[in-house]
């Protein structure tokens, strides 16, 4: 019966190494580690656009991500409903801020004269009719102190 | 311990067998009479799990998809406001999750080996980055706090109160709180972890709890990999 147990244990310990292991762990934080160096080392050194550099961190930080799912997670090693679960949330995260992006970055070309994504925000106290996005149309009372600062910025578009 | 097996096999031997036959799995201490087997058992919590965790990055995500939208419409203050946030310590918060999801995983792994103390230790070094984790969170939160650079109607900073920075501020403070918060309750979790191990609760034969609270302390790191660079390393 013990002898019986023992073979049991050791089929476990033979499954339970196809799950990674400790050397391939630490391979894996060590790339973490780099990638987290070579984050910071782009973002220290701007590109001229800076939307190269967003991207590029995101992707790093996606790859990241799919490291940490796939081997810390084990993701790669486990039953494929559990990536499943994951890819979905991924999905709808992806519909949720593409569909809000499309519509907030092309509001330009669909309303002329609503206020232009990217730029500073409009000063409603020189514009009352033009509604704000930024979400100030409700708090009357601060906006105009704290968009104050604005009015000789360069760049603007009025 | 074997000899304890031995001894109460020997005990019950005859009567153990019989019952064996019509009980089947319910012999198994850790098996709910409601699963098939263990294999089916433990698939079924992870992938509970994993579905909590789908939900987690979804109410993560309205915070991510308000964030890149306001950072489109401020994109010149968020840039500004960036620079009053020391990369040097979300950096260094960066390596610590990361090198508490290695000691994490590690956990997983002696738990499935039955290795007590390798198990007690990794859990105690992944408790300890998450309390270092909160360490630098406060001397972060508190050098904002002397600036007034918090969030809505809060926000006081002397060098000109700028509209865009109120909102990144906002962003900041809702984004990292609420991840802030799930580190303290990884942290919860992980003493409950880790007075359970020292009791040896966890073996081989069970390390589902282990294996579970894993997956969500991995997902908490994962979710500071977007947050690091996105709050910390704007351009």
């Amino acid at each position: 019966m013990s002898a019986h147990t023992q073979v049991n244990h050791s089929h476990e310990h033979a499954e339970h190494h196809s799950h990674g292991g400790p050397a391939v762990y630490l391979k894996i934080l060590i790339a973490l580690l780099c990638l987290t160096f070579i984050t910071v080392f782009v973002a220290r050194h701007p590109f001229e656009d800076n939307t190269v550099n967003v991207v590029i961190a995101l992707v790093i930080a996606s790859i990241k991500a799919s490291l940490v799912a796939l081997v810390f997670m084990h993701l790669k090693y486990d039953r494929k409903i559990n990536a499943v679960a994951l890819v979905a949330g991924f999905l709808f995260l992806g519909l949720m801020l593409g569909a809000c992006m499309t519509d907030y970055l092309t509001r330009e070309s669909v309303l002329p004269g609503a206020p232009v994504p990217g730029g500073p925000p409009a000063p409603e106290s020189h514009h009352p009719g033009v509604p704000s996005a930024g979400g100030a149309g409700g708090h009357s009372t601060p906006a105009a102190p704290l968009t104050g600062e604005h009015a000789g910025q360069p760049g603007h578009p009025q | 311990m074997s000899t304890a097996d031995i001894t109460l096999g020997a005990g019950g031997g005859g009567e153990h067998a019989h019952a064996g036959h019509h009980h089947g799995h319910s012999d198994d201490p850790y098996l709910k009479h409601y699963f098939a087997n263990r294999e089916q058992q433990g698939d079924t919590a992870k992938l509970g799990m994993w579905l909590f965790l789908a939900t987690e990055i979804l109410l993560f995500g309205g915070l991510f998809v308000g964030f890149g939208m306001m950072q489109a419409r401020h994109a010149e203050a968020f840039k500004a406001a960036h620079h009053h946030l020391d990369w040097r310590l979300g950096f260094l918060n960066t390596v610590v999750l990361l090198v508490s999801s290695y000691t994490m995983v590690m956990a997983v792994d002696a738990s499935t080996k039955s290795q007590k103390k390798k198990l007690v230790v990794n859990l105690a070094i992944t408790l300890a980055c998450a309390a270092t984790f909160m360490v630098v969170k406060y001397f972060e939160y508190s050098h904002k706090y002397h600036d007034g650079l918090l969030p809505g109607r809060f926000f006081t900073y002397e060098g000109g109160k700028d509209y865009g920075q109120m909102v990144f501020f906002s962003f900041y403070f809702m984004m990292t709180g609420l991840h802030g918060f799930h580190i303290l309750g990884g942290m919860a979790l992980l003493t409950w972890l880790l007075v359970k191990s020292r009791q040896g609760a966890f073996h081989a034969q069970y390390n589902t709890p282990v294996d579970l609270i894993g997956l969500y302390w991995h997902l908490v790191d994962l979710i500071w990999i977007y947050l690091f660079p996105l709050l910390y390393l704007i351009t």
